[in-house]
């Protein structure tokens, strides 16, 4: 099955970006494909780089970047959320003036095009929210 | 977006929901967004199938004729009915 | 059709509304808390014709949530199992 995944909360309010990506590690360890996760809203608090979590508490950011890079799982912030929310991709921030470095390693920036075409792919949507 | 990418795409209003379209709304006095011009646009992306659910309309005690744009009512059974032949359901 | 809840109170009440046979419901994160019998009874405490209820037991062991003190028709399912049924129901709706 391949699948996509839509995270539309913020990671520190609410437990929708856990609850996926315990989900995205069953799914991959049942040899599901999870073909994107599109981060939107205030999901795309899980892409910031510069998160300091104090040491008792999980680090989530760092575990979405170790998920792309151990198994390869496309990370996309929604440009339009992110942008609102003042996380800019390295380009813009160089062109308006803004900080150049705030995605975190693993996540790309782009449209809902991406979003769109993740649903049309896959078999499952699986969108967890606030 | 949908509609861009050639899907069919079915617009459903349910519960509260319903209330997002009525007629004569005036967000821009607190400086907040108007979808008016989003509902209105709808057609131009060839979403011609809103769909508000009649109970939710009767609990809020809307008739289709206070909405701001053309809707069609639907029972919830028969909203079922087309939910569970959708590959896709979004919620908003 | 399969639907994802979070939440308890409106949230799974409108999902409730509209189930009808042959849907599953599964309960995760908050909504866990609507599998245990209380009083006055919880809206799942009486089986609803044909509808599978499943409560993601991590969600339970995070909350202390015995299932010795659930309604007896709750089923439970881990990680693997929520997995298992995006896969064998379509559509997915998520309530939140």
């Amino acid at each position: 099955m391949k699948i996509s995944i839509q995270i539309n909360a913020s990671p520190f309010q609410y437990q929708a970006a856990d609850t996926a990506w315990h989900f995205i590690q069953a799914a991959i360890a049942n040899g599901h494909k999870v073909y994107r996760v599109f981060f939107y809203h205030d999901g795309i608090f899980n892409a910031y780089r510069d998160s300091r979590p104090p040491g008792d508490e999980r680090d989530i950011v760092k575990r979405w970047t170790a998920l792309q890079a151990e198994k390869d799982v496309d990370l996309v912030v929604c440009v339009s959320s992110a942008q609102r929310r003042g996380l800019l991709e390295k380009t813009v921030a160089k062109k308006v003036g803004g900080y150049e470095n705030a995605l975190a390693d693993g996540f790309r920036i782009a449209g809902l095009g991406l979003l769109m075409e993740a649903i049309v792919e896959s078999d499952r949507h699986i969108t967890f929210g606030a | 977006m949908a509609a861009a990418f050639d899907q069919k795409v079915v617009m459903l209003f349910e519960d509260e929901g319903v209330n997002a379209l009525v007629k004569n709304q005036y967000p821009e006095s607190m400086g907040l967004k108007n979808i008016a011009p989003i509902l209105n646009a709808l057609p131009i992306y060839d979403i011609n199938n809103v769909l508000v659910e009649k109970e939710s309309m009767d609990v809020w005690g809307l008739v289709v004729g206070q909405l701001a744009i053309e809707v069609t009512s639907v029972s919830r059974r028969d909203i079922k009915r087309q939910i569970n032949s959708a590959d896709h359901v979004f919620s908003f | 059709m399969l639907y994802i809840v979070n939440k308890k109170g409106e949230v799974l009440e409108n999902c409730i509304k509209r189930v009808m046979a042959n849907d599953v419901i599964l309960l995760i994160e908050e909504a866990v808390f609507t599998a245990l019998v209380t009083k006055p009874p919880s809206v799942l405490s009486e089986l609803i014709s044909n509808v599978a209820v499943y409560a993601l037991t991590p969600d339970m062991e995070a909350r202390g949530i015995d299932v010795k003190r659930c309604y007896e028709h709750i089923q439970y399912v881990d990680y693997a199992g929520f997995v298992e049924l995006v896969e064998n129901n379509k559509p997915v709706r998520s309530c939140f």
